[in-house]
């Protein structure tokens, strides 16, 4: 599945999509803010904490079984039972990017 | 009394039904970025997966002034141990054309839970560096 979603930061991993498996498209970043965004991801100049960040996404490619059939979204229970066990993924408060 | 137990017959991984996956991240001209993960496979639950081969290549598409280094890795975390590189290439900003690969042919078993991950980080701005970066999986039922 084909989903454009937002991005997390931490220190260890940089910048990141919150889900167990993904594959970003190239050229797929938006907004394109000149000096901060570009169309791969925000520049090696740019804080990860302004705020201009926070409405940043990414198209990424998602094995096709996250889906709600629905929705068409990245849903949770279905994650849960792909990951069954799994300490960061097998969590009722887990709430994937959307 | 000796007990023996036989043990059940289970044909090889590669004769069982296999699921390919593929990772892959394939990008020209990228400006100056902070580290970011491309791509990453998490181990599915009761499946356990073969990384038959891990690909890097890079090329640095002009000499700019300024230290720094364009990097590309592909990370497996296997618990409970920490990322460790598997795969690793960079180029230096002051060679133009410069370009760098790594491979990885044979194959890792990763289980479920475990993680590979291809990250990219490029230092220096006003520099454009080509990526590709991509695994070939074999996923299987434990």
């Amino acid at each position: 599945m084909l989903a454009r979603v937002k991005l997390t930061h931490t220190v260890n991993r940089g910048w990141h999509v919150d889900v167990p498996t993904y594959s970003m498209i190239a050229d797929s970043f938006l907004p394109i803010i000149p000096g901060k965004i570009d169309k791969n991801g925000p520049l090696a100049t740019t804080n990860p904490a302004d705020p201009a960040l926070n409405a940043m996404t990414v198209q990424v490619e998602c094995p096709d079984n996250y889906a709600h059939p629905i929705t068409g979204k990245i849903d949770n229970p279905r994650i849960r039972a792909i990951y069954q066990g799994n300490p960061k993924w097998d969590r009722p408060d887990y709430i994937p990017p959307d | 009394m000796k007990i023996l137990l036989t043990p059940q017959a289970r044909t090889l991984w590669h004769d069982r039904t296999i699921t390919p996956v593929n990772q892959s991240y394939d990008a020209g001209a990228v400006a100056s970025h902070t580290l970011t993960v491309r791509w990453t496979y998490t181990v599915p639950a009761s499946t356990k997966t073969f990384v038959q081969a891990a690909l890097i290549d890079i090329l640095n598409r002009s000499a700019v002034a300024g230290t720094g280094i364009s990097q590309a890795r592909i990370n497996a975390t296997t618990a409970p141990l920490a990322a460790l590189a598997i795969a690793r290439a960079a180029v230096a900003h002051a060679v133009a054309e410069n370009t760098n690969h790594s491979n990885v042919g044979s194959d890792i078993l990763l289980l479920a839970s475990d993680i590979l991950e291809a990250t990219t980080e490029q230092t220096v701005a006003t520099t454009q560096v080509n990526y590709f970066i991509t695994a070939k999986l074999a996923e299987f039922a434990a």
